[in-house]
């Protein structure tokens, strides 16, 4: 049952369609990640939510009733900003009991919540007093005090260092499971996105292009800019050469290769994903290709292998007991099942056969 | 590699020597501006203060606690606090809407609104005075006007000579200032703080009680203090519009410095004492305002721009609150340009017998070669000297003003707070205080200065360059450094650096700042009324002369040149940019 959900919104800046027939449902303590470059609608879809920006058509329905006269003071959503704007003349307390201000004897108590966002004893500073990370906390607490309905978090880590927005993150869902609070996660890290979220949804320019759960997301990406968006992969322009129940055969640059067949095809021209993952050196794969190293990336715990075969260039997440070295000849290859023909190519755009990082 | 390749002759390093020698040169300009600061600034003032403070040649307070328990000196300080206090009151009631307006409505116009709030710190004060002169005066223009609209016999305004006329003058002079202030710092005011407020629980009345009102507050109280300052120092409006019948503390030195009757000195004691009083208070309220300005930290670079609405579109023309705005903005228009309109039209009009006509009369007087007896001067002569006295203290406000500047941006933190300081008193000093410390220092051997020109030119100079500094050291503070550093490492010297590569970028501030400085002095009447040698007159004298015989026209033309030339000045500081402002 949808707890929050929006209907076909439409919003205008001006000439520029910042959200066009945007449509989410959202079931109740549901932790959702709203991914996508900088500038695709995310924030703006936030501030309509939380009643800061009106939509020029759709609804915004809660709990099955439409919240759209409803004034911001009133919706019951707790928003925590990109950079959290804390109040800079009030102390921790002062800015996490402001909302118990209006919502007397409803919301949660401002110990128990600095406590559950582990900041005891800090009550007395104010925000220039803290470090970001400490910034980011209060934000949430402040967030989380008046006992929202809904919790929307615009980016509320791409202020803090790598190491910091790892451990915050894993925070942020523990609190979140904790307090069973439907939450709407805005990041422009698809990683991040993959490892907090229940269902990530992928937006672009002004549109939602797939909603799912990080697995077929990533997996079974529905559009060409779902696939390069979301992980790193082998994005490949093929021509299917013959086809039976089970299987297809592409010609990808002079390869042969099989694939899985999935959705019914309209073209003869396909665009394949192969993720670095999923490819092995070495002949014991359906498909064999041979190619040569042009580059190494080594990043501790990954070993990335860029292969130049005569028609493309690939990405190949190594197996670290291998030490493939720049410059020699290899083989390798990957199983059909691990070749993703993407439905309905022919809207794609038609891109580089890159590999995508 | 081809051994029979010559090593490259090694790179002679800087030595230590000329590192400091570089430096050495900068920070030798620093001294020299510093010595004229000592010997035009601070020994003719600690001079006077001293001479309010001895008596026979020892310490003593008589002086002071003469001034502190008479009962005329006591009126005069308290009247010159409590017209200060009313005329910030009123700067405020006027100036705080339109930085609502300014900050979240659209309208045609607007860009031009906010620039000419820069107007008031260029426009001669004067010309102020007599454009009220002529609007509210008993046969000024308005009353005129009400009188025909309304049938009466008496003049319905009598604000001229009274205490409303002084306040009403200096809230059209200073509402700018608050509004400048408050509009900067709510334009920054991150709208996100609002925001979260709102999703919060807030309601509209609530989020401005208890985010908007004191995040913008201490720029409010920065920008009242200046108008304070400002008000309690003003002398050529009190002057004027007030009349004999209202003494200020500026008014009575002044008063008490040109009635030089007195064998004993004693109005020069009991002036010099009043000075020290006047001093340490406009000292104080100066320190606060610049302490106010440096705590302003609520403001921050915008992720995006508040968001405005149009204050006129279709769907919300009929709303009363729009109609009520734009009443409010057309009563602004009138309040602030209608004293520059009244002296426009003065200047062309000629009163006569069957009433009146358009005229070239004044503008063809102001431009005659001829002695004036009223003016002390030739008027043609009277607008040549305003010019080049300001152009002369101009350049020299320039060089001291871009020493100091420099010395204040790029100096290490115990030097910057050292200057910083050393500055605050020039700017906290008024002109009137600084003329009466050059009269008692300068009219005896080694420095016969007064009775010259050149002590006119440089107590312009003393009064301008603190205003050149506060343009120019936001700029300084704002130049990247990055590109000076790789010039040094391109092998340029600090000095070289500062030439060829910061000054050149900075010139279009620095030109600014001349301009700024040009029209400041252009308008400055105080010191250059108690200091003017006889026979020697600039505009401001001439206007100020001319109104107090109860003349008209004339010192109307005179303005309109010095409006003309302070609008000239206004718009080129608009076209050096929105920075160079920051200051204020």
């Amino acid at each position: 049952m949808n707890y929050l959900e929006l209907r076909e919104i439409v919003k205008r800046f001006g000439a520029v369609l910042a959200l066009d027939r945007v449509s989410l449902e959202i079931a109740k303590g549901e932790l959702v990640a709203l991914v996508g470059p900088s500038g695709c609608g995310k924030t703006t879809l936030l501030r309509l939510i939380a009643g800061l920006e009106t939509p020029d058509a759709g609804d915004i329905l809660l709990a099955g009733q439409s919240v759209l006269g409803v004034p911001p003071e009133q919706r019951r959503v707790g928003l925590v900003f990109q950079n959290y704007a804390l109040f800079p003349h009030m102390t921790v307390w002062q800015n996490v009991a402001y909302g118990l201000k209006f919502r007397r004897g409803e919301g949660l108590g401002v110990s128990a919540l600095l406590e559950l966002v582990g900041l005891t004893g800090l009550e007395d500073r104010k925000p220039a007093e803290l470090s970001a990370g400490q910034q980011q906390r209060v934000a949430l607490a402040r967030a989380l005090a008046p006992n929202p309905h809904i919790l929307l978090l615009d980016e509320p880590l791409s202020a803090l260092d790598a190491q910091l927005r790892q451990r915050l993150r894993t925070e942020i869902k523990r609190i979140q499971r904790t307090l069973k609070i439907t939450t709407i996660y805005v990041t422009h890290d698809q990683e991040e996105a993959l490892a907090i979220a229940d269902r990530v949804a992928v937006m672009q320019t002004a549109r939602l292009e797939h909603v799912g759960t990080p697995w077929e997301v990533y997996q079974h990406p529905k559009t060409e800019f779902v696939a390069r968006f979301i992980g790193r992969g082998n994005l490949v322009t093929a021509r299917v050469v013959s086809e039976d129940p089970q299987r297809l055969l592409l010609k990808i640059g002079n390869a042969s290769v099989w694939a899985k067949r999935t959705t019914p095809l309209a073209h003869t021209t396909v665009r394949a994903l192969i993720r670095p993952e999923r490819i092995r050196f070495g002949s014991s794969t359906e498909n064999k290709l041979c190619g040569r190293i042009v580059g190494r990336e080594f990043t501790g715990d990954r070993l990335w292998v860029h292969l130049q075969t005569e028609s493309h260039l690939w990405v190949v997440q190594a197996d670290l007991s291998h030490n493939p070295q720049e410059g020699t000849e290899v083989e390798f290859g990957f199983n059909s099942e691990d070749v993703y023909v993407l439905p309905d190519s022919a809207t794609a755009e038609p891109a580089l056969d890159q590999p995508t990082s | 590699m081809n051994s029979a390749t010559p090593h490259p002759p090694p790179v002679p390093l800087p030595s230590r020597e000329r590192v400091a020698a570089g430096r050495g040169r900068v920070w030798g300009l620093v001294a020299i501006a510093l010595l004229f600061l000592i010997l035009f600034f601070y020994w003719p003032v600690a001079r006077l203060l001293a001479e309010g403070l001895t008596h026979n040649g020892k310490f003593s307070l008589d002086f002071i606690v003469q001034i502190l328990t008479d009962a005329y000196f006591q009126h005069v300080i308290g009247f010159t606090f409590y017209q200060a206090l009313w005329s910030t009151l009123a700067s405020i009631a006027l100036g705080l809407p339109l930085a609502y307006i300014l900050t979240h409505y659209d309208f045609p116009g607007k860009r031009w609104l906010r620039a000419f709030t820069i107007v008031p710190f260029v426009l001669p004060s004067i010309t102020v005075a007599l454009g009220f002169a002529l609007l509210v005066g008993r046969r000024g223009y308005l009353n005129q006007l009400l009188m025909g609209l309304l049938g009466l016999n008496e003049p319905p305004l009598a604000l001229m000579y009274s205490l409303e006329g002084i306040i009403l003058a200096h809230a059209f002079y200073n509402a700018p200032i608050i509004v400048r202030t408050v509009h900067a710092a709510w334009e920054k005011l991150d709208p996100r703080y609002e925001e979260s407020a709102r999703v919060l629980g807030a309601g509209r009345l609530a989020v401005f009680k208890d985010i908007t009102l004191p995040m913008i507050f201490p720029s409010l109280l920065s920008g009242a203090a200046l108008v304070f300052i400002f008000c309690f120092l003003s002398f050529p409006i009190v002057l004027t519009i007030g009349g004999g019948r209202f003494s200020t503390i500026e008014v009575e030195i002044y008063t008490r410095v040109i009635t030089l009757l007195d064998p004993q000195l004693l109005n020069y004691k009991l002036g010099a004492a009043l000075a020290l009083l006047g001093l340490v208070i406009s000292l104080g309220m100066t320190y606060l305002y610049l302490r106010l300005q440096g705590s302003l930290t609520y403001s921050t670079e915008l992720l995006r721009p508040r968001p405005t609405e149009p204050l006129f579109a279709k769907e919300s023309l009929w709303r009363p609150s729009r109609w009520l705005i734009g009443g409010y903005l057309f009563l602004c228009a009138l309040i602030f340009l209608g004293p520059m309109l009244a002296v426009l039209f003065d200047s062309f009009w000629e009163e006569t017998a069957t009433g009146g006509g358009w005229t070239l009369r004044w503008y063809s007087y102001i431009f005659a070669p001829d002695y004036d007896a009223l003016l002390g001067d030739a008027p043609l002569r009277a607008v040549l000297n305003s010019l080049w006295v300001g152009l002369t203290a101009a350049l020299l406000a320039l060089v001291l003003g871009l020493i100091f500047a420099y010395g204040i941006a790029r100096a290490r933190w115990r030097g910057r707070r050292a200057l910083d300081t050393l500055l605050m008193a020039p700017l906290a000093t008024s002109s009137v205080i600084l003329a009466f410390a050059f009269l008692r220092a300068f009219s005896t051997p080694p420095l016969m200065l007064v009775g010259s020109t050149l002590v006119v030119v440089l107590v312009h100079a003393m009064i301008v360059f603190p205003f050149v500094v506060r343009v120019l050291v936001p700029l300084m503070e704002g130049f990247d450094q990055r590109l000076s550093e790789a010039a040094r490492t391109l092998g340029a010297s600090a000095f070289r650096a500062l030439r060829e590569i910061e000054l050149p970028l900075l010139a279009p501030g620095v030109l600014a700042g001349v301009v700024f400085a040009f029209a400041l002095s252009l308008g400055e009447m105080s010191a250059t009324l108690m200091l003017a040698p006889p026979g020697f007159a600039t505009m401001p004298i001439s206007v100020y002369r001319l109104v107090s015989q109860q003349t008209w026209g004339a010192p109307s033309a005179m303005s309109v040149l010095m409006i003309f030339s302070s609008f000239l000045a206004f718009w080129l500081l608009e076209r050096a940019g929105e920075r160079t402002l920051k200051g204020f």
